[in-house]
């Protein structure tokens, strides 16, 4: 690739002819604020928080967006720079319900005042994202306090109607990186953006979610900004069952959480073992905290032998553990539903496990225990809700409040054990790479592996809705050039 | 989720012509254009209601609109307002009481050689006048 | 004042829309003319001998568009004339249209010649009913004589959205979205409709087109100012006797325009302010009459010749009153896509009114000022970065109109 010389901040800079200003300036340690830009998606340019000055342009230009021209001269930040991206922040702060610092002993808070990372003091908070805001962190780099406009009351009610995914309009930033991902990564397009100019609202055709193409997969939730999508919670409740006599709290803690957690806590890999949060969750009263290795294996065992079973030489075996997958496949291809076939997923055998075997072990009735699943794959939370398998699910964001709340220190707290089911059962290697998601990917195309059952079979695991929606096109054509496809949302 | 119209159908022209035979952009008619277009429903309706002239709901029997853009302005379109006003005891984007009339705003029809502009049931009535209004308001019934 | 008729040049001489008038009245001679002549040499008479600016308001060197869509190699091109007219005060492209929609599907025909495009479409605004009817027709009638040479025509209706006017955003709309621009580069002439090389041109740089290649660049450019030949068709409204088009040459001024042909304010009353260039232009006062109406000598006073629409306005007017109309238009009209004018053109229009309304203070003015400094260097697109210009216009040289509804106490 050939390179391009140009002026960034007064320093040279020396970057690939295809980046944008704003690769090369993170490739280069400088720093751009963003918003509505997701990695993985085309960029919008529609936020103007990453607007920079080029020399020779009246306007200012999106870093996101414009690629880089030799000998550009660029200036990231200067005194009108600052002034507009803070006008920017108080223009979308204006309609934005700002209901995250309603701290009872300030009053009404400045900037300067909180520190929402790891605030005790006030528990009234409303806004579910208070604290790891992306709107809220620049408001608070930007020292946005007094708004100049008259606020708009909040007029949206919040979408619950999923009890999975729920939706405040009322925080939405219209960044569109929902509406990009449903559609363009996910292929299911529920989310879509309607009417124009300051009615501009993102919503779903219909009066709510549950009443459109949604699937629960939760992919909004993992990219909204704010706090405009999130995941249902239920903290009052397990705190309360943690705490109840007579009940007893079983947890399971998904791998899945690292990534999500890691970011909200800013701890290192390193630094963030999964057994500091089955401390964290002992330390607020849960029972027993199991890991997921062990439901995990047995989950896999039972999807192996099917795949097994079911191999055949006309047509590939599609399995799948996604509760939206499968509900993604009776809605857009219902004439293969019926060959599509389910394994458990861990959250599903970690819940037959603890009500049947367990239980029985332990000499408890099922309906003593409370089963909650910290995950951060959100389809399980859609599963649970249809299936019964847990009472709750968890995700990294609610296990952040939650440990907020009741004081639990993740960078301080010592380790504790995870309590087990009893020894791990050894799983192949290549079935649990086929067989398990890993990092949610936004790609357009399918992973092709191989694995050596039956003297070696290709094999094509489909990591979004996207990927699934393209390989079931295919599979209908008779087509599809696959032993076994796994099915992701 | 394949067209089912020529290659080279505009979707802008379909609306209308959905518009004009359901009347505005029912639920069937948008599933109409959806499965013509190779669309979802929510596509559908992401694009229809960024348009101004494009309903998605039932209008009302007789619809008032009148310009406001800066050449209706200046040859007087407020005194019109404040006629059309008057006459039926509602204020601009209101409809009445029994839903018959409603009052909008609408952006410049490019007429503003006879300002001020009002559309009347869509037909453009030009060169508007205070004394005018009640004539007006009587033939949009009719 | 008499009128140089070019893109007007068969109004009310012919039956609109008959394409046997059209040419006993000579026309389809140039189209002819132009299919005989050499690419290179038909885009070099537009972009350096004749240059011929776009009428729309941008001005761009019509020619070297044309040769910008020329030079990239690809089976699949377009021509796309712009007939959104949404510009308040501007009405030149409907009175072409509906007096002589063939010379707007002549210029079309050639337009797609030159640069190699099989494929044409016309944007109309959805509001022109009777221009979408006639230019249906007109097309059917080419179709019919056989002088179409393979190119595909049809009309698309827009269906109420200025933006769309906004070449990038007429795109979008035309391929069946939503009418919200995009980003530029890559510009339509490389990458525009369906990603193909398109030229986009607005209604009377088509109607304007035909004459050059009749009569050639020499005759061209012996009309009106040297940057910027030739003839425009101004719009005339608000407080002024003759409110109609008028054709006339790019170095006239703006006092013969207003006074000469529009006749000057009526009932005795004083011209206070003109706004040249619809909604999103500054306003011009008394003593600027004698500017020429060429697209350099307005920018030379901090004004812009635009679209040629002309607003005439009259001492009986307070300006604020003025803004609350231009302010709410653009909020109702942003496409929403960008915070700066999304949220900006709401408040600004939220603001204005509730000064205009005597709520206002000064705390309130100097909001209006921030967004005059924000809204030019934030937008995405040219519509928002053009919102602000008419009430920086304003404050300027009527300070004393907002002055006086102003509150006397600060908050």
């Amino acid at each position: 690739m050939s390179m391009v010389k140009l002026e960034i901040d007064g320093r040279l800079v020396v970057t690939g002819k295809d980046k944008t200003i704003l690769e090369a300036a993170r490739d280069n340690g400088i720093r751009i604020p963003t918003l509505c830009m997701l990695k993985g998606l085309e960029p919008r340019a529609s936020c103007r928080l990453c607007v920079v000055q080029v020399e020779g342009m009246s306007a200012f230009a999106p870093a996101c967006a414009t690629r880089v021209v030799p000998g550009m001269v660029v200036h990231t930040t200067n005194e009108k720079i600052r002034k507009d991206r803070k006008t920017t922040l108080e223009l979308i702060l204006s309609r934005h319900a700002v209901d995250c610092h309603h701290c009872l002993r300030n009053g009404h808070s400045y900037a300067a005042d909180l520190d929402p990372v790891f605030c005790e003091m006030c528990f009234f908070c409303d806004c579910v994202r208070d604290g790891f805001c992306e709107l809220q962190t620049l408001a608070r780099e930007y020292e946005v306090d007094e708004l100049p406009y008259q606020l708009e009351p909040a007029r949206y009610e919040t979408d619950c109607s999923t009890g999975v995914v729920f939706r405040n309009p009322n925080k939405c930033v219209n960044c569109r990186r929902c509406v990009d991902v449903c559609k363009q990564v996910q292929s299911v397009g529920a989310l879509g953006v309607q009417n124009r100019g300051a009615k501009t609202i993102v919503a779903p055709v219909c009066e709510n979610l549950q009443e459109s193409d949604c699937v629960q997969c939760g992919r909004c939730i993992d990219v909204c900004p704010t706090g405009a999508i999130f995941a249902q919670e239920k903290i009052d409740e397990v705190i309360y069952y943690a705490h109840q006599y007579g009940t007893v709290t079983v947890a399971q803690v998904s791998a899945d959480i690292l990534g999500r957690l890691g970011e909200l806590t800013k701890l290192k890999p390193a630094e963030l073992d999964l057994r500091k949060v089955a401390a964290g969750l002992k330390k607020i009263g849960f029972d027993y905290v199991m890991c997921e290795d062990y439901a995990l294996a047995a989950a896999l065992q039972v999807a192996g032998k099917q795949l097994e079973e079911n191999l055949s030489a006309e047509n590939p075996v599609m399995m799948t553990a996604s509760h939206s997958a499968e509900q993604f496949v009776n809605l857009e291809f219902p004439e293969l539903a019926g060959q599509v076939i389910s394994y458990p997923s861990a959250q599903q055998q970690f819940g037959e496990l603890v009500s049947g075997e367990w239980a029985q072990a332990q000499g408890l009735e099922p309906s003593a225990i409370c089963k909650i699943s910290v995950t951060q794959t959100h389809t399980n939370a859609a599963e649970a809700l249809h299936n019964g398998s847990v009472n709750y699910v968890i995700d990294a964001n609610e296990l952040y409040r939650m440990f907020l709340r009741t004081g639990v220190n993740l960078r301080k707290i010592p380790v504790k054990e995870f309590d087990c089911f009893g020894e791990v059962p050894a799983v192949d290697v290549e079935l649990r790479q086929l067989l398990t998601l890993g990092v949610p990917e936004m790609t357009q195309v399918p992973q092709e592996l191989t694995i050596s059952m039956s003297g070696g079979l290709k094999v094509i695991k489909c990591q979004n809705l996207g990927q699934t929606r393209r390989m079931l096109e295919l599979v209908k054509h008779k087509k599809a050039d696959a032993a076994v496809i796994t099915l992701f949302a | 989720m394949s067209k089912t119209v020529k290659e080279d159908a505009i979707l802008l022209n379909a609306m209308h012509a959905a518009q004009a035979r359901f009347g505005y952009l029912t639920d069937e008619a948008v599933a109409e254009l959806a499965a013509a277009f190779g669309l979802t429903r929510a596509e559908v309706v992401s694009i229809a209601t960024f348009y101004s002239m494009l309903q998605m709901t039932a209008p009302p029997p007789v619809c008032i609109q009148i310009c406001k853009s800066a050449p209706c302005h200046v040859a007087g379109a407020r005194e019109v307002i404040a006629a059309l006003e008057a006459e039926l005891g509602i204020t601009m984007g209101e409809t009445t009481a029994d839903g018959r009339y409603r009052l909008e705003y609408v952006e410049c029809q490019g007429q503003c050689q006879d300002a001020p502009t009002i559309l009347l049931n869509g037909r453009l009535c030009s060169g508007v006048t205070p004394g005018r209004v009640s004539a007006l308001l009587r033939e949009g019934v009719e | 004042m008499q009128e140089t008729r070019i893109a007007l040049r068969n109004m009310g001489k012919i039956i609109p829309g008959r394409i046997d008038d059209y040419i006993a009245a000579g026309g389809y001679e140039a189209l002819k003319k132009a299919r005989l002549t050499d690419r290179m040499e038909l885009l070099e008479l537009l972009e350096r001998s004749g240059r011929l600016r776009g009428r729309g308001g941008a001005a761009f060197n019509t020619g070297m568009k044309w040769s910008s869509a020329f030079a990239v190699d690809s089976k699949e091109k377009y021509i796309i004339c712009n007939a959104d007219e949404g510009e308040p005060g501007t009405y030149k492209d409907r009175v072409i249209i509906e007096s002589d929609p063939h010379t707007v599907i002549e210029g079309m025909l050639i337009g797609a010649y030159a640069i190699g495009a099989d494929t044409g479409y016309i944007y109309c605004r959805g509001e022109y009913a009777k221009s979408i009817e006639l230019l249906n027709k007109a097309i059917a009638q080419v179709e019919e004589a056989g002088l179409g040479g393979g190119v595909k025509l049809s009309v698309a209706a827009g269906a109420g959205s200025y933006v769309c006017g906004e070449e990038t955003a007429l795109l979008e709309s035309l391929e069946g979205k939503r009418g919200e621009p995009r980003l530029k580069p890559p510009y339509p002439t490389t990458s525009g409709f369906r990603g193909k090389p398109t030229v986009v041109n607005n209604v009377e740089t088509f109607a304007t087109v035909p004459c050059i290649v009749e009569k050639g660049a020499a005759w061209f450019r012996s009309l009106g100012a040297d940057s910027y030949p030739g003839t425009k068709v101004f719009s005339l409204s608000g407080d002024v006797v003759n409110k109609t088009c008028f054709e006339l040459p790019t170095d006239v001024t703006l006092r013969q325009v207003v006074e000469d042909c529009g006749g000057g304010v009526p009932d005795g009353k004083k011209l206070k302010a003109i706004q040249v260039g619809g909604s999103s232009c500054a306003f011009l006062l008394p003593e600027q009459l004698d500017t020429a109406m060429d697209f350099d000598s307005m920018r030379a006073v901090d004004a812009a010749l635009g679209s040629g629409a002309i607003l005439v306005i009259d001492d009986s007017h307070n300006m604020v009153d003025i803004m609350v109309a231009i302010t709410s238009f653009f909020a109702h009209e942003s496409c929403g896509k960008c915070t700066p004018c999304r949220e900006g053109t709401y408040h600004m229009a939220q603001v204005t009114q509730k000064i205009a309304d005597g709520q206002g203070t000064g705390k309130d003015l100097e909001l209006l000022k921030r967004f005059v400094e924000y809204l030019p260097a934030n937008c995405f697109c040219p519509l928002g970065q053009s919102a602000a210009i008419a009430l920086a216009s304003a404050i300027k040289l009527f300070p004393q109109d907002f002055a006086v509804r102003l509150q006397k106490e600060d908050e």
